[in-house]
């Protein structure tokens, strides 16, 4: 997970709060926390985004049941098993570009937040 | 007479320190000394920062922070404590910095207004600390400490990380403040011409010691250096 700040500036900032009376806790919600968001949020966005290309965890509680839980990555895993490979690259290609925009977004996104901090 | 008091001592990494010193609860006291003498280790000991083996720390006698007995966690300690470098959240305003202490601090007094006035800050309130030059934003955080009510203020070389410029412009906005201020003030330095300029009181370190027996240095009003315990 990408961190905005290295530990030893964010362990800095938690004694310059100590001096102003903030308890330990209030430390970590008012200072650590905000502080930290920016690493928290872009490391969230491409680990949530992993789950579209997940597919073992998906069939293994979803079911793969068609028109409920049948998802993207699981229909290009039903078209490859068939050898179906036409079809299965037709629906890997958005597969691909949504990985791109994620990527894209996630390095605008940390870039403004960092500029914001600095 | 209620005094400042303070003794320390004890390994910190390969450096001993031994150090004690008693000030007036009025004006300036100086710590003064060559860099790496220890006296940043003997302000952070004051603000709780850091623990030595043995440590005694009194405002009065009885507001005592820390003897063998007890120690006070920082967040409980009234000090207000301007760092050597750049401290300001960087993710909130100039006026979300300087409520941040004032917020959490029983309030003794020292008025928001007045402290903006006194720093010339009014301009700056809206800003964030990247959008402040290295002066103003050291001026902030003067006016961050004092806003969080202290009962002493601890300031470890305000001016060492700035230009000669910004010193410049800085330092009578500190004359005016300590004027103005009822509370002491103990600023570290190694500056000879910053602490005769600022300090009523001053205290020599040198290798994790402080001189033993008083120390006259012309031109302040007096100047002690005691060791206690």
């Amino acid at each position: 997970m990408p961190l905005v700040l290295p530990p030893t500036v964010l362990g800095f900032y938690l004694l310059v709060a100590a001096t102003l009376r903030a308890r330990p806790l209030d430390a970590f919600f008012a200072v650590a926390l905000p502080l930290a968001s920016p690493g928290i949020l872009t490391g969230a966005i491409p680990g949530f985004a992993h789950t579209a290309g997940e597919f073992g965890v998906v069939l293994m509680i979803g079911g793969n049941i068609p028109g409920q839980t049948k998802v993207l990555s699981m229909a290009i895993l039903d078209y490859v098993e068939t050898l179906q490979w036409s079809t299965a690259h037709q629906l890997s290609g958005p597969m691909l570009g949504f990985a791109f925009c994620v990527i894209l977004a996630t390095t605008v996104l940390e870039k403004r937040l960092r500029r914001r901090l600095r | 007479m209620t005094r400042v008091e303070a003794h320390f001592s004890g390994r910190i990494g390969g450096f001993a320190l031994d150090v004690g010193f008693a000030a007036p609860e009025t004006g300036v006291t100086a710590l003064f000394g060559p860099s790496g003498c220890g006296k940043t280790t003997v302000l952070r000991c004051i603000a709780g920062l850091e623990r030595l083996e043995y440590g005694h720390f009194s405002l009065s006698a009885t507001e005592v922070w820390q003897d063998g007995f007890r120690f006070l966690p920082p967040h409980r300690r009234a000090v207000g404590y301007v760092f050597q470098e750049a401290s300001l959240f960087p993710h909130l305003s100039v006026t979300a910095n300087l409520r941040f202490g004032q917020k959490r601090a029983a309030d003794r007094g020292i008025v928001f207004d007045e402290v903006v006035t006194l720093l010339g800050l009014s301009r700056l309130l809206g800003r964030v600390p990247a959008r402040l030059s290295g002066g103003e934003r050291q001026r902030v955080a003067i006016g961050r400490a004092l806003l969080s009510q202290p009962r002493l203020l601890l300031m470890d070389e305000p001016l060492s990380a700035l230009d000669r410029i910004s010193k410049d412009e800085i330092l009578p906005y500190l004359e005016r403040l300590y004027d103005a201020l009822s509370i002491p003030v103990i600023y570290v330095s190694h500056d000879l011409a910053e602490v005769e300029r600022l300090a009523d009181h001053l205290v020599l370190l040198s290798a994790g010691r402080t001189g033993r027996g008083a120390v006259a240095v012309c031109g302040f009003r007096w100047a002690t250096s005691v060791c206690v315990g």
